[in-house]
């Protein structure tokens, strides 16, 4: 399922003073089961380009193919679409809304042709996914009866993710997915994500965390007033930290720390963006240390 | 929770007269929603069961008057019959549910609501009808027709309103009517 | 993206657009106890003749002053066809089954057409030649009396403002629910009547949660700062009034009553 945008630009107010260029001749692909990480300052066009992969918004200029098919052509079936698309917005818990957490993830499952066991499985997966592991080896986790309104904000939004993964999409949209959580919760989601990508789901992340698309994404595409200026692996695109400022994206702590060992002579190469690997170098010399 | 402060009933009302404002806006994508839905009935009719008459009455004169400020809908010519109407929704809504207690949160609910829908119809029929038709016919025939062209309506509200009152209770933004641990 | 939608407002230099805010609302108060007062042809042709001499010191075209008359068409045909076939009066043209058709039915018809559209224009002039915001302001004021009543005019105008204030919020919520729920497989469409109810309920409930979610965190906010219910005076806003307000008013005042006596 390779997603291809080619040459998208996207205008909003058409034809009137206030017409705003959101998009500018996006191009890029997005292999299967890639990590792909999108970085951009407020307002560079992140949630536009989400928006028009979902095909939620319809492209002034471009195409936009998924499994070389055009979703914005007229026989292009959409439901398909949205069973191999999932999307996590901003938020998400302020999508919930049902009776109970076992409808709510269910809810994408309606129009999908599937057996009430099944649909009850899908459900049960999803809810353990995000890890809420059920008691019983057969019954759904305690969770799922509750109504989801009552759950504490971190619950919330894993029901509100568990309701995106329930319809089994091959390709998940993460739009700042890492907003208003604690460091535990931070942590927990990322190795969510990765879990799902080593599963071979593909996924796209948007984030302002540095750190955390350096530690888990393939690739990282920065995009600055609605261009796509930068494309590359994490350490490509922090290589030169004056560059990545110049285009609106702090280099993440790890990537600093990296740079001040290399400045007072304690590292060979200052290009660490993972945090497990500037752990095992900083382990490493102080073992080093130790010996002289 | 406990009962709702007066400054909280301010701001709940203030809220959902700007709800009068984007709920159409929001209905405005599915086609022939305005007709169907009346999407600004419900913010109106949840401020008077929740808030209490005085800001049902406000909520249901102010909010079609930003409305038509802020969108232009409904235009001007509709504006007093619509706001007449809203505010008998209103109105009647926080009037009943204060003085109805069956002891039972839906059933309260539901009384308040079909007499406020009710009420409402029956004053913003005759008012159109005073204000635009003063002929021997026209002001039945107005009444009449404007309250089977509303049913629809009416019964879409009667689904939606407990769901949203159920769910903001769940959610601990407004009270319990009976609280379990009286 | 946060903004205020201004509706139909029109930006201009024309001296309606230079009146002052209040007073051309009591003259379009005026205006349209005039139209709605006025019950016969020539009286009609008095109000349509002014309609058009104000539209043209607008300096706003026919298309916006005119704007939402056109879409009425059909409702327009109905009243005018209804009141045709049902009017009770002993002259009548010819009876078919239950319909029986008549003149008068016919001009009783008329009547109510002329007066809708003309109400609809005269409030296209209005909202096209001043800001939401100014009217806003101009609605205050003519509730200022209420508060002789006992009404809290001041905590009445304090959760207009708060609610101005919700709706550029409100709306980017409303629509980013709307997008998220569409994503989800949401479908807002149905041809049940019950279904039709339940299909909207993944927009409307959510909305309404945010929405009281953030009146909620507001109002403990403003209790935490002590805002309290105020029962002490207001100040009242002063406007300036110049020479053309006076005159607006006094021809809006002549208007309607040469309608009462038409």
């Amino acid at each position: 399922m390779p997603i291809e945008v080619k040459n998208v630009s996207c205008r909003y107010g058409e034809r009137t003073p206030l017409e705003v260029e959101a998009l500018r001749e996006i191009s890029f692909r997005v292999e299967d089961g890639e990590f792909v990480g999108i970085m951009g300052h407020t307002g560079c066009g992140k949630s536009t380009l989400i928006h028009l992969m979902a095909g939620l918004l319809i492209p002034g200029e471009g195409r936009i193919l998924i499994d070389g098919k055009d979703i914005n052509e007229p026989g292009y079936d959409r439901e398909e679409l949205r069973r191999t698309l999932g999307i996590v917005f901003q938020y998400p818990e302020s999508q919930l809304f049902e009776t109970t957490v076992e409808k709510d993830v269910a809810f994408a499952l309606k129009h999908l042709d599937l057996s009430k066991a099944e649909k009850a499985e899908r459900v049960r997966w999803a809810l353990e996914a995000v890890g809420f592991r059920a008691d019983s080896r057969s019954g759904p986790p305690e969770i799922a009866g509750k109504s989801p309104l009552a759950l504490s904000g971190g619950e919330k939004r894993r029901v509100a993710i568990a309701g995106v993964l329930a319809a089994g999409p091959r390709i998940l949209i993460f739009d700042e997915p890492l907003a208003g959580l604690d460091p535990s919760g931070r942590l927990e989601f990322l190795e969510l994500a990765a879990r799902l990508h080593s599963q071979g789901t593909t996924i796209l992340m948007v984030s302002h965390d540095a750190d955390a698309l350096c530690g888990y994404a393939d690739r990282i595409l920065v995009l600055d007033r609605g261009r796509l200026c930068a494309e590359g692996s994490p350490e490509e695109i922090f290589r030169d930290p004056g560059r990545a400022e110049a285009l609106h994206i702090g280099a993440g702590e790890v990537r600093r720390i990296a740079q001040v060992l290399y400045e007072k002579g304690r590292l060979q190469n200052p290009e660490i963006t993972k945090y497990k690997v500037l752990l095992d170098e900083i382990k490493r010399m102080i073992k080093a240390g130790e010996g002289t | 929770m406990k009962k709702l402060s007066y400054v909280k009933k301010a701001i709940l009302t203030a809220a959902c007269i700007a709800l009068c404002v984007v709920l159409p806006m929001a209905f405005h994508a599915i086609p022939n929603a305005g007709n169907i839905y009346c999407p600004m009935h419900m913010p109106v009719l949840l401020c008077g069961l929740v808030c209490g008459w005085p800001f049902g009455l406000l909520c249901g004169a102010a909010g079609p008057l930003l409305s038509s400020l802020f969108t232009g809908m409904p235009s001007m010519a509709y504006l007093p019959s619509m706001i007449i109407e809203l505010a008998a929704y209103g109105l009647t809504a926080g009037l009943v549910m204060r003085f109805v207690h069956t002891k039972r949160a839906m059933a309260d609910l539901y009384i308040s609501l079909i007499a406020a829908l009710l009420a409402g119809r029956i004053v913003a029929g005759a008012s159109r009808a005073l204000i635009f038709a003063s002929g021997s016919y026209s002001m039945e025939a107005w009444i009449t027709s404007y309250f089977v062209t509303a049913l629809p309506g009416l019964l879409i509200q009667l689904i939606l309103l407990p769901a949203i009152a159920f769910a903001l209770e769940k959610a601990r933004l407004i009270p319990a009517r009976y609280p379990r641990t009286a | 993206m946060s903004f205020l939608p201004t509706g139909s407002y029109r930006e201009g230099d024309s001296v309606l657009h230079r009146m002052d805010a209040f007073c051309k609302l009591l003259c379009t108060i005026l205006f349209l106890a005039g139209v709605i007062l006025s019950d016969s042809f020539p009286g009609y042709g008095l109000a349509a003749g002014c309609l058009l001499a104000v539209t043209l010191v607008s300096h706003l075209g026919p298309g916006t002053a005119l704007r939402g008359v056109k879409r009425m068409w059909l409702f327009f045909c109905l009243i005018l066809l209804m009141n045709t076939a049902f009017f009770e009066t002993e002259q009548i043209w010819w009876e078919w089954w239950i319909f029986r058709f008549s003149a008068d039915g016919f001009f009783q018809g008329l009547q109510v057409v002329l007066r809708v559209a003309m109400a609809m224009v005269l409030g296209n002039l209005l909202m096209s030649t001043t800001s939401p915001l100014e009217l806003a302001g101009a609605m205050e004021s003519l509730l200022y009396p209420l508060k002789l009543i006992g009404v809290p005019v001041r905590d009445v105008a304090m959760i207009l403002g708060v609610a101005i204030q919700f709706i550029p919020t409100f709306s980017e919520e409303a629509e980013a629910i709307r997008k998220a729920q569409t994503a989800r497989g949401a479908r807002f469409e149905s041809r049940k009547l019950s279904e039709k109810a339940k299909s909207v309920v993944p927009l409307v409930v959510p909305v309404f949660l945010a929405a009281f979610r953030r009146a909620d965190e507001l109002a403990m906010a403003m209790e935490a700062r002590g805002y309290r219910r105020t029962k002490g005076k207001i100040s009242k806003r002063r406007r300036h009034l110049s020479r053309r307000d006076g005159i607006g008013l006094l021809l809006c005042s002549l208007f309607g009553a040469a309608e009462i006596m038409l």
